[in-house]
């Protein structure tokens, strides 16, 4: 069997698990319980998740329903027929979802589908072929991924069924990715790619741009193998329409993987900000495909923070057939979450990478051991859980809403998930004050995350890491609003990945412009931020080299008050105050209280901007002067949020200014910008443009980017200004991913203003409404 | 009341594929017959689904006497009285109305309400049809929509196949006639409520619009549309289309052309200067993602048809003429099946076709052009079908219908290897030899798009051309193509161990040729010297492998440059700082980063790379112009033999080719 290069460690006992201050979704709770399972010790008294454990995920905020008549586990069956054949009986409604072998180490694959196959349930094999170890048969399936990895007719035809994948849930619209470290010798020979380069699949199907295309690659598959098809796609904006076009292209069954899931290796930026949670992706899919008479023989698989047999239940009573374990198992077998996955040095030996130098290897029949015993486990509290809500069978249990009942969520919400609401929460008043007053707080209490700021050094370089390149991890997120708390309305706003119905573009490998014109002179940025006035305690140092990158980044440098002693040879792109205003320029200034003029020299004239607070009346008005302030010669119409007087953020200024513009048909005479020093990369920048903002305005980060920080010895001004290129360079690349993930390629036209591309999850509906994006699943 | 999904929310952005026709007479006085119509659509009947079809046909006007005629959907007579009504108030003084429902036919699906006018005044008649539909359209239904309106042109739609749409009308007895039609069959991801009011075509002011594709710039372009007063849509991309195409035309003064290259949006490094100006002057306006458009334009006094494609060219566009008529379609075998000798072309990239029936081609498209049947059967290959020579083996026998898609997908070679040849006489569609493991096929005609997809064994050999994606993930065998291939080919070509994949094409390759390879040989032969023998982006994302061009290749043709406005705005930036002597600056070619060196400090120069030029997912390949080396030549020489042998070429060319010099392109 399994063989190991000599002096490889084998593990044969779980590690102890590490202490974290971090909050994370994967709670040392719930890695115990998953550790107990597998060591077959059940015995508790009672199989839900205690109510101290409970996070704050939507499916957390919905109750499972007791019945008054509670049934006995004996009368519970849980047995399935996967995709409907009935010679492939399955013990239970469960899949172990998808790992590639590559991403793991070899021997959790081959015990994931030993494990499978002893247990009676399902195991997907991932995108990098067939381990030459996994026991072949109706337990398993085999995906078809974009970059064919090890697939062949014979692989194909391995399993139950092939699995055709588009998206997972860490990275929609972004491709497979194995790190260049992990392609050793065997995984080399596997997949047919050259060692130590990372293996980067296509983000898209090449053969796949629409739904008739995805039609053509099913009835293809259909003909090549004989076997079912199922598609696997991440949960996006248009996941209903997605999978009820997948059910009619003839695919036996779809595997939608939500937000937050497991992933070797993904783009921070993209992991935390892009995709729906998977309980509104399940519950808006089964309803579409009910309508649209799809959803008999169709076999929906759930999966993306599958974390306690309970979101088992409820998943499947929001509508899906099966659920899908993924970083559950990997618990199971001793992973300690530590996140190094990309890296390939996992002290469990799940992940790390394999070839002549490895160190530890995990045992294979411990490993099965363990699987049989999760998968047991697991079953048998699914089947407490059935019977103490009233549900006898499994497959009945598809889709029976009524046993679930929401607590604290809000219309938008409920209607999507398709549940009653208890009444205790007509709080969206004071929720919405909420995260309007937490924004209040913490930007001007100055506090960042810190994984925001080890983020931005990392991008930056100033732990000599990647410097310049998009920020890895790996593994599900702890990002806002389901883990930790959000700090700004655009943590409730989460981006589009294009997937089937049109296709996202690679967005390493392919022409994205990321090009911005700021002005009716139409200056030029290279992408669509710049640099708004620093915090006050920013050394001069830092101001001097934001300057200079900017300058020869093509960007934009709004030095507030320090305008004065900056370097006098970069001065290009420095916007500065004008001081002697013309009394036409007066009387736009007087429109909007608060508000100062700037302007900019460059080779095509001078540009003027008006720069004011965010509020509401200020966004109003400037939309009723619109006359003034063009015949006063103003083209771009900047909204600060640190001015004194702001009192919402930009994410609401910037929207409705832009919509107001828009109904008055001047929308196209003016550039909106959008700056503050609480704006925290990317995915702000990104989510602010589509609301509305040509280009949109940080400081904080530059600062955090020179490293300053971390007071450690004193650095030249050359490494100051390289730090803060580094950055600019490692943002544009992640502008980059959100567009092509979205599956755009002209920022500046395709997404100032392009609300489709955005949606909101659980965002207080008045907000919602004055944002004019549309909630997650909704349909 | 019909069913009307979302509306809570705003009108949800409409998702379908679908297979698209347009055909233009070159003759005003010779109307194309409405069956031509019919029958270049139902030809990629396949394409489509029963949820939905429709045509559109252009007239000339006629002048002084023109009349102006609305259709509109409506639930019933009542809501029929109202937009007559309407119209009477808003637009112009109601000359007739007719009422049909179709019997209650569910291919109709509502009933129409056709509207004769007096000629309204034309400028503000978009806005009013704008504002009606609005007092239609509600959160709780929808109760009618004008889909169709002006002085020239006819818009037809329904629900069902196409046939079943034309029967409706009596379009197939050719009883109609159009000096242009575009027409549609539609693949809904879902259906809202089966209406005819989602099928296509969509019109504005005497142009109407078929698309094949999911644009991404929808919201952006529905806010443009919001910021010039349209507020009524029902969530399709081709009505956005419509409207956008009619006020580029109308309202900004755009030539058709320049109106269809906004839409279009090459990438901003193919275009001139002033191109890029003008573009770049309507914002929200540009269409992003994947399309291909068809539409038809009526002046009063010429037709128009013209298509475009988008800047990645994501979707199928073929593109024709014969001495009657001008085409575009979804696949070659519907224009082949009106006239089989026409010549066909596959659009290009951010390409605009146009055409009129006064001034003939006016913009092409696309260059090259596909090989024609008749040249075919010249060669000894007559009649079209699919067999298997000299016998079959265990395996399924394939589909031998022209244009026949999945061919030899399935039958495991590896099993059966006594199994022959599979000889495809005519042109093969998608998907033809995927997951090939060691057949041999020969194709006399052409190859659509997907061939040999994770093909790892066996002879491909086409006397024509191939489409789009062909070769992808190769991983053994060996490819020859007669003519050029479309975009994307040899896409993740890769080899392991004694196995080495061959694509050799004797024509041109478009663009992304060879983009993520890792192992194996791309030699485009180039045989007719064009002077671009490939397209863009070269070797894009390239690992391994080697590409050999005979001909000329320039640099920034190869992989993913950095826009040269990025890096000379860095030099000229660190040029005002005093790091750079102003005249070096000058001698700058941000295409030519190794001729930066000498330019540049040492650090500067580091700098620039590590920026610009090189990231931890992607570099650019490097590229060599020189003859053969002599292991090289041993490599090649047996499979261009095999190539020019299973082409029946002549070999006495070959020793020339051997020694010409090419662009070879590999990982640095």
């Amino acid at each position: 069997m399994l063989e190991y290069p000599p002096g490889t460690r084998l593990i044969e006992k779980y590690l102890r698990l590490p202490r974290t201050t971090r909050k994370e979704f994967w709670s040392e709770w719930k890695i115990e319980h998953i550790r107990r399972l597998a060591s077959g010790d059940i015995c508790r008294d009672s199989p839900f998740i205690p109510a101290s454990e409970r996070g704050s995920r939507l499916l957390d905020r919905l109750e499972l329903v007791r019945s008054a008549n509670p049934l006995d586990t004996s009368e519970i069956d849980t047995t399935m027929r996967f995709c409907g054949d009935g010679s492939n009986v399955l013990s239970a409604p469960l899949y172990l979802g998808d790992m590639s072998f590559g991403s793991l180490s070899g021997t959790p694959n081959v015990a994931i589908a030993e494990a499978a196959r002893i247990t009676g349930i399902m195991a997907g094999t991932g995108e990098g072929g067939l381990h030459p170890d996994i026991p072949r048969g109706s337990h398993l399936t085999v995906q078809w991924a974009s970059a064919r990895f090890g697939v062949d007719l014979h692989t194909l035809g391995a399993g139950a069924a092939v699995v055709i994948k588009i998206g997972q849930g860490a990275k929609p619209g972004i491709g497979g990715h194995l790190p260049g470290i992990k392609v050793t010798q065997p995984i080399s020979e596997t997949r047919r790619v050259p060692r130590g380069v990372d293996a980067i699949s296509p983000a898209p199907h090449h053969d796949i741009y629409s739904i008739e295309d995805l039609g053509q690659r099913i009835d293809a598959l259909k003909q090549a193998t004989g076997k079912p098809v199922l598609v696997k796609v991440a949960a996006t904006n248009y996941i209903p329409y997605i999978a009820s076009g997948i059910a009619r292209m003839g695919a036996a069954g779809v595997i939608i993987d939500g937000a937050g899931a497991g992933t070797g290796a993904a783009p921070t930026a993209i992991r935390d900000n892009v995709g729906l949670p998977i309980e509104l992706a399940v519950a808006a899919t089964d309803s579409v495909l009910r309508r649209e008479g799809l959803r008999e023989g169709f076999t929906v698989i759930a999966s993306g923070r599958v974390s306690h047999p309970e979101d088992s239940v409820k998943l499947m009573a929001l509508g899906a057939d099966m659920t899908s374990l993924g970083t559950a198992p990997l618990l199971a077998l001793g992973c300690l979450m530590v996140r190094k996955c990309h890296l390939g040095h996992c002290p469990a030996a799940l992940t790390n990478m394999i070839g002549e130098r490895q160190l530890r290897a995990i045992s294979l029949d411990w490993s099965v051991l363990l699987l049989k015993r999760f998968v047991e486990g697991w079953t048998a509290e699914m089947r407490e859980i059935m019977a103490a809500a009233g549900a006898r069978d499994a497959v009945d249990l598809t889709g029976s809403r009524s046993i679930l009942r929401g607590i604290h969520l809000n219309g938008d919400t409920s209607g999507v998930l398709g549940v009653d609401v208890d009444e205790c929460c007509g709080c969206n008043h004071l929720e919405r004050e909420d995260i309007i007053q937490r924004w209040q707080r913490v930007r001007s209490s100055g506090t960042w995350r810190p994984s925001a700021v080890a983020h931005i050094e990392e991008l930056a370089g100033v732990n000599g890491r990647n410097a310049g390149e998009t920020h890895m991890s790996s593994m599900g997120n702890s990002s806002p609003p389901f883990v930790e708390l959000p700090d700004r309305i655009a943590d409730f706003i989460v981006s589009d990945g294009a997937q089937v119905t049109r296709p996202s573009i690679d967005p390493y490998r392919e022409e994205i412009e990321t090009e911005a014109f700021v002005g009716r002179e139409g200056i030029r940025l290279s992408a669509p931020f710049y640099f708004s006035p620093l915090p006050a305690e920013a050394p001069q140092a830092v101001c001097d080299a934001v300057a200079v990158a900017a300058s020869r980044m093509g960007l934009l440098f709004d030095p507030g008050s320090e305008a004065a002693v900056l370097p006098s040879r970069v001065t290009r792109r420095t916007i500065a105050r004008l001081d002697t205003v013309f009394p036409g320029m007066e009387r736009a200034v007087r429109c909007l209280p608060g508000s100062s003029v700037l302007f900019l020299d460059s080779p095509r004239g001078r540009s003027l901007f008006l720069k004011f607070p965010s509020t509401a009346s200020n966004a109003a008005a400037a939309a009723e002067s619109a006359g003034t302030l063009l015949s006063a010669g103003i083209s771009s119409l900047v909204v600060d949020e640190d001015l004194p007087s702001s009192d919402i953020p930009l994410e609401m200024s910037v929207s409705l200014l832009d919509s107001l513009l828009a109904k008055s048909g001047q929308r196209y005479s003016f550039s909106l910008l959008a700056q503050g020093s609480y704006i925290r990369g990317s995915g702000d920048i990104f989510k602010l443009k589509a609301l509305g903002a040509d280009a949109v305005g940080m400081s904080y980060p530059a600062v955090i980017a020179s490293g300053i920080l971390r007071r450690d010895a004193a650095v030249s001004r050359e490494t100051l200004v390289e730090r803060i290129e580094n950055m600019v360079s490692g943002i544009t690349k992640e502008i980059r991913l959100f567009a092509g993930a979205a599956g755009i390629s002209d920022i500046s036209s395709s997404l100032t203003s392009s609300r489709e591309l955005l949606r909101s999850v659980e965002l207080d509906p008045a907000i919602r409404q004055l944002l004019s994006v549309k909630p997650a699943g909704s349909f | 009341m019909s069913y009307l999904p979302g509306m809570k929310y705003g009108m949800p952005h409409v998702k379908d594929g679908c297979g698209v026709f347009g055909i233009l007479s070159r003759d005003c006085s010779k109307p194309v017959p409405s069956d031509l119509a019919v029958f270049g659509m139902n030809t990629a009947r396949h394409r489509g689904s029963s949820f939905g079809a429709g045509y559109a046909s252009m007239n000339l006007g006629d002048g002084e006497r023109d009349v102006f005629r609305l259709r509109a959907f409506v639930l019933d007579r009542e809501v029929a009285a109202e937009v007559a009504e309407a119209v009477a108030e808003e637009i112009s003084e109601v000359l007739g109305t007719r009422y049909t429902d179709f019997g209650g036919s569910p291919i109709a699906g509502m009933p129409v309400l056709e509207i004769e006018v007096s000629p309204p005044d034309r400028a503000g008649v978009s806005i009013q049809v704008d504002r009606i539909n609005g007092l239609l359209l509600s959160d709780s239904g929808i109760r009618g929509r004008i889909y169709s309106y002006g002085s020239c042109m006819d818009v037809y739609k329904g629900v069902g196949y196409p046939d079943d749409v034309a029967s409706l009308y009596g379009l197939q007895e050719g009883s109609h006639a159009g000096i242009a039609w575009v027409a549609h069959s539609r693949q809904p991801t879902n259906s809202p409520g089966a209406l005819p009011i989602w099928s296509h075509p969509f019109a504005s002011m005497d142009c109407a619009i078929v698309h094949n594709g999911d644009i991404s710039s929808f919201g952006a372009n529905m806010a443009f549309l919001e910021s010039r007063g349209y507020h009524s849509h029902v969530g399709t991309d081709s009505e956005i289309i419509a409207r956008l195409v009619e006020i580029l035309v109308w309202d900004e003064g755009l030539s058709l052309e320049d109106a269809l290259m906004v839409l279009s949006n090459p990438y901003s490094r193919k275009l001139p200067s002033p191109a890029k100006e003008l573009i770049s002057a309507y914002r929200n306006a540009r269409l992003d993602g994947p399309f291909s458009i068809v539409g038809t334009l009526g002046t009063g006094d010429d037709c128009y048809l013209f298509a475009a494609a988008d800047r990645s060219k994501f979707r199928p566009l073929l593109l024709g003429e014969d001495e009657h008529y001008f085409f575009a379609a979804s696949e070659e075998s519907q224009i082949r099946a009106i006239s089989p000798g026409a010549d066909v072309w596959r659009a290009e990239a951010g390409s605009v076709f146009s055409c009129s029936a006064r001034r003939g081609l006016i913009s092409r498209g696309g260059r090259g052009m596909l090989h024609r049947p008749a040249l075919l059967s010249a060669a000894g290959h007559a009649g079209g079908g699919c067999t298997i020579e000299p016998a079959p083996g265990d395996g399924p026998v394939p589909a031998a219908a022209e244009g026949g898609r999945f061919i030899g997908v399935g039958m495991s070679f590896r099993d059966s290897p006594a199994t022959g040849k599979i000889v495809v006489s005519g042109s093969a569609g998608n998907c033809l030899a995927n997951l090939n493991d060691g057949g041999v096929f020969e194709v006399t005609g052409n190859v659509a798009d997907d061939l040999a997809d994770t093909m790892s064994d066996g002879i491909v050999a086409v006397h024509g051309s191939a489409g789009d994606v062909a070769a992808q993930a190769m991983q053994g065998g060996r490819i020859f193509i007669r003519g050029s291939v479309g975009n994307r080919a040899a896409i993740q070509m890769r080899e392991f161990g004694s196995r080495r994949p061959y694509m050799v094409i004797c024509e041109t390759a478009g663009d992304y040729l060879g983009e993520y390879m890792a192992g194996g040989r791309v030699v485009v032969l180039n045989l007719s010297n064009s002077p671009l023998p490939t397209g863009s982006y070269l070797g894009t994302g390239m690992v391994g492998g080697t590409i050999y061009v005979r001909g000329e290749v320039r640099p920034a043709q190869l992989g993913l440059l950095p826009r040269s406005e990025d890096v000379m705005t860095y030099l000229e930036s660190a040029c005002d700082e005093g790091h750079i002597d102003p005249q070096a600056l000058k001698s700058v070619d941000p295409f030519d980063v190794d001729g930066m060196r000498p330019l540049l400090p040492g650090w500067l120069y580091g700098r620039v790379v590590r920026l610009f030029y090189t990231s931890k997912h992607s570099n650019t390949p490097s590229m060599e112009r020189r003859p053969l080396s002599p292991d090289e030549k041993e490599e090649l020489r047996p499979v261009l033999e095999e190539c020019f042998a299973s082409l029946s070429l002549d070999h006495s060319a070959l020793p020339d080719i051997l020694e010409s010099d090419y662009c070879v392109v590999s990982v640095k």
